[in-house]
């Protein structure tokens, strides 16, 4: 359960740098095909959010230490792999097989549960779903690109 | 007042009362369970208020966010873990307590304060309307695109944390918000020729991603229960509840700083209760007992956190400038609503303003008595492990997302801004100022062309214009002034270290 520290160093400059860019290709579009009037707003906001990218960039240059991470940003590798297996598998196989799938997955193997436990809640999740985004919303649940037996696509 | 007498019958109407009763249950959930923010669950339930009337919609919405902080003070008590951010001095006092076997008087005087808090607070509302009515009639749009700012730059200015990144984050978010296509002249602007884009982008996948998926993955890390070890014998609640009207002069001062402080965008709850509590500190007989276990410290942290969302609605119903990201939110209901704050909502839709009223103080008598009978099963809540709460989360993100246009690019965009969520947090960028102008850009867009087509630019020599400016201005000053004596203090310190 290693934090992720990848991006400690240099990655706040490169997120400064990051909304820089942002704000230099916004003036650049608004300039080149915006007409005068929807880009009334744009031209109020464009020239200080351009000074101030430069000069939070300036900062992070000059930055002499490292940013201390915040408890509530230290997201474990385990945990970015199981939302990546979570939204990867929403993708493949759709939301009424990923619900249960994931629910039983995730519960035996990353919270150690039993199998009954484990299976009785996958049960319960995709009951709910079904009953309440099917049946009483009428909502389609996403399909996936794998085309599974009575799923929506 | 025939309004208000009758849109209490209102809320007592089926099914809005039963929507309440929803609203008040999962609220009662999340304020205890500190993996899960208030301000995230009303994100999370915005995608059902599609369809509905206003007034259920609101007794839906703001009877879960009228009690989270109620019951948020429970495991504050208990455990010493705060089950909201803004129940954070509840701990000060309120477990002291608990320590020392006192758990069911501390529990019994921060429940009750609360619920006086939520009284106090939302009569302040009601009785605001006919006060602020005149005011609000009375501004142009030059005026109300001011507003719209003043309240953005209190938010960079006051929530603390670094001004330049704060104004960046609004900036970005007022960006944002101009994705789609021009209100007046339709033409698509950063579309990147994607018809997607064309609508805009909507606030439901742009909130869930921006606050809910860095919570879960957050909760996902950190896996075990909330809370561990036991919580000794709770007695004495009725005790507790005397002493609410015993020291009534406190609940009272602290309940109107915290509507004061709700009413001033930015200073949010989390500001608020820490100015009521050394408030209370300052002016009691026996200051030495805060921080011990004094019963006052639990008055004044209790009552100051429902006091606070009356005082926050004002600006938000009447003016449209919403003071913190869960009045934010509540906004961004108003606009799925069809709703326009502002003078709509203190003539034609009074109704539902004073509906608001109602709902926050039948939510909150009724999250207080679940409470007080149902203490012991409560504690047992805040046991349940976090990872059991991770599939169903990421589920309800999901389908919230996709249910907003029932297609799978919304759940791309609730990725998008869960990834800068996660940046923001990670590098210290504020997410409060780019929700707020996300949800205001199209309303000051709106003011900004009116006020140029009437005025030009002179609209910003006006009065009421100049004063906001100047007021404004003062917020900067002063947050400048507190940047500079934080990184002298800071570098004494690293001084007196060396």
């Amino acid at each position: 359960m290693r934090p992720l520290t990848a991006l400690d160093g240099r990655g706040a400059l490169v997120f400064s740098v990051g909304v820089l860019v942002v704000f230099a290709y916004a003036a650049y579009e608004m300039n080149t095909s915006f007409t005068t009037r929807a880009r009334l707003l744009g031209n109020a906001l464009i020239v200080p959010a351009l000074l101030l990218a430069v000069t939070q960039v300036v900062r992070e240059l000059r930055r002499s230490q490292r940013l201390a991470v915040p408890a509530e940003a230290v997201f474990t590798r385990s945990a970015l792999g199981w939302a990546a297996v979570f939204f990867g598998s929403l993708w493949a196989l759709g939301l009424a097989f990923t619900i249960p799938l994931f629910s039983f997955v995730y519960l035996k193997l990353a919270a150690r549960e039993a199998w009954p436990k484990a299976a009785a809640y996958a049960g319960a999740a995709w009951l709910f779903i079904d009953l309440l985004f099917n049946r009483l919303l009428h909502v389609p649940l996403p399909g996936g690109v794998i085309p599974l037996p009575g799923v929506t696509n | 007042m025939d309004v208000f007498v009758a849109s209490l019958f209102t809320v007592l109407q089926w099914p809005t009362v039963g929507l309440l009763l929803l609203g008040v249950g999962i609220g009662f959930v999340v304020g205890i369970l500190p993996g899960l923010g208030g301000a995230v669950t009303l994100a999370l339930m915005l995608p059902f208020i599609y369809g509905m009337d206003p007034i259920p919609a609101f007794a839906f919405l703001l009877g879960m966010h009228a009690v989270v902080a109620t019951t948020g003070d429970i495991t504050s008590v208990l455990f010493g873990i705060p089950g909201e951010a803004t129940a954070v001095a509840t701990i000060f006092d309120g477990h002291p307590m608990a320590r020392r076997g006192e758990a069911g008087r501390a529990l019994g005087a921060v429940l009750c304060s609360s619920l006086v808090g939520a009284i106090i607070g939302a009569a302040v509302l009601a009785i605001s309307v006919p006060i602020v009515r005149p005011l609000v009639l009375a501004f142009g749009p030059p005026e109300f695109f001011m507003l719209a700012i003043l309240g953005i730059t209190f938010v960079v200015a006051l929530s603390g944390g670094n001004l330049v990144r704060g104004f960046l984050m609004a900036l970005l978010g007022f960006l944002v918000a101009m994705v789609g296509l021009d209100p007046f002249t339709g033409k698509a602007r950063f579309a990147f020729g994607q018809l997607y884009l064309w609508d805009g982008l909507n606030i439901i996948p742009v909130i869930i991603g921006l606050f809910a998926l860095p919570e879960t993955l957050q909760l996902m890390s950190t896996k075990g229960a909330i809370a561990q070890g036991a919580t000794g014998p709770i007695t004495r609640v009725m005790e507790g509840v005397l002493d609410t009207f015993r020291h009534w002069w406190v609940t009272l001062r602290c309940s109107l700083i915290g509507v004061a402080i709700g009413i001033i965008p930015g200073m949010g709850g989390a500001t608020a209760q820490f100015i009521a509590y050394a408030h209370a500190q300052q002016t009691s007989k026996t200051p030495e007992e805060f921080g011990k276990g004094s019963i006052e410290g639990v008055l004044a942290a209790g009552s100051v956190n429902n006091s606070k969302e009356g005082g926050a609605i004002i600006p938000t119903v009447a003016f449209g400038v919403p003071g913190s990201t869960a009045m934010a939110i509540l906004l961004g209901a108003f606009l799925i609503l069809g709703l326009v704050p502002g003078p709509e909502m203190l003539t034609k839709h009074l109704d539902v303003t004073f509906s608001m009223v109602w709902i926050i103080v039948i939510s909150n008598f009724l999250a207080v008595g679940l409470s007080l009978l149902l203490l012991r099963q409560l504690v047992a809540l805040t046991f349940i492990k976090g990872t059991w709460l991770v599939p169903f989360l990421l589920v309800l993100m999901t389908m919230g997302a996709y249910t907003t246009h029932n297609d799978v690019l919304d759940v791309v965009v609730m990725l998008f801004f869960g990834v800068l969520g996660w940046a923001a947090i990670r590098f210290g960028w504020p997410r409060a100022p780019f929700l707020l102008a996300f949800v205001l850009g199209p309303t000051v867009e709106r003011y900004l062309f009116l006020s140029h087509q009437l005025y030009e630019w002179a609209f910003l020599l006006r009065p009421i214009t100049l004063a906001l400016i100047a007021v404004a201005a003062l917020g900067v000053g002063y947050s400048l002034r507190r940047e500079r004596a934080d990184r002298r203090a800071a570098r004494l310190r690293k001084e007196a270290a060396a």
